[in-house]
């Protein structure tokens, strides 16, 4: 069933706001049940509820603050992208500054699939570290 | 024939056969004059049609062979996105498989006002090293 846009724009704004207040547990619940996020196109998908959680949990840990602001949200369908900037501060003190942009296909109102297209050189490098952001 | 009077979806296609086939000028001809494109390989947003055709002819020739097609498109009034695939082999013979993400805007008559690529560019800066 296809929601209304409104819906779908509202939705991929409650995840972001609930990443930032770091309230993991309403993170997870725009997800479906077996829905997967992944972080890179060649990257193993992080699948279902208990791997969200942890996966969000980890990353909001990694930084002393971190803000996600979406520039630009296109919805066709059960389809959408968003444009977003990512500026956090990690908890060793480095800046780490990102601009992503997500694809999600939602089913059931919810995300059931969401993709984060990043540049995982630029984050390494301010990262000084492994890459695994939540973008 | 250019990008006048196509629909968004069939504009983003049509750039991508256009690329495929290294045809630079059938591509320019789908950019409005003062059309730009960025990428996070490149520091500054490129402008107009000449800084287009020096990116494109410099990008082509980076490989021995390419394709590249969209997985799915997504329109929405006179914007759009597109998931693309691309496979490549440099002329040292190196693969390259890539999943970007292009945001496009468009002018009122249906050029290209606006790409932005969002790409990871760790698969590319390898086999180009």
């Amino acid at each position: 069933m296809t929601h209304r846009r409104e819906h779908y724009e509202q939705l991929i704004l409650d995840y972001f706001r609930a990443v930032d207040e770091e309230r993991i547990d309403d993170v997870v619940a725009c997800f479906e049940q077996d829905a997967t996020i992944r972080f890179a196109f060649h990257a193993e998908p992080v699948r279902g509820h208990d791997a969200l959680r942890a996966f969000f949990t980890a990353h909001v840990e990694r930084f002393a603050e971190h803000v996600d602001r979406v520039t630009r949200i296109l919805v066709d369908g059960d389809l959408a992208i968003s444009e977003l900037v990512f500026d956090a501060t990690t908890t060793d003190g480095r800046p780490v500054h990102l601009e992503n942009c997500n694809v999600y296909r939602f089913r059931n109102g919810r995300f059931h699939d969401v993709r984060v297209h990043l540049d995982t050189v630029t984050m390494g490098r301010q990262l000084g570290a492994e890459p695994d952001p939540a973008g | 024939m250019s990008g006048v009077g196509r629909s968004p979806a069939a504009t983003i296609l049509e750039f991508f056969r256009r690329f495929d086939a290294e045809d630079v000028e059938g591509l320019l001809e789908l950019f409005a004059d003062d059309a730009t494109f960025s990428m996070i390989l490149y520091e500054r947003e490129l402008r107009g049609k000449a800084e287009l055709a020096e990116f494109f002819r410099m990008h082509l020739a980076n490989w021995r062979t390419h394709r590249e097609w969209a997985t799915s498109v997504i329109v929405d009034g006179r914007s759009a996105a597109s998931e693309l695939h691309f496979e490549g082999v440099t002329h040292d013979g190196k693969e390259v498989v890539m999943d970007n993400l292009n945001v496009w805007d468009f002018t009122d008559d249906g050029l290209i006002q606006r790409i932005r690529v969002y790409a990871d560019t760790a698969p590319i800066l390898a086999a180009l090293a």
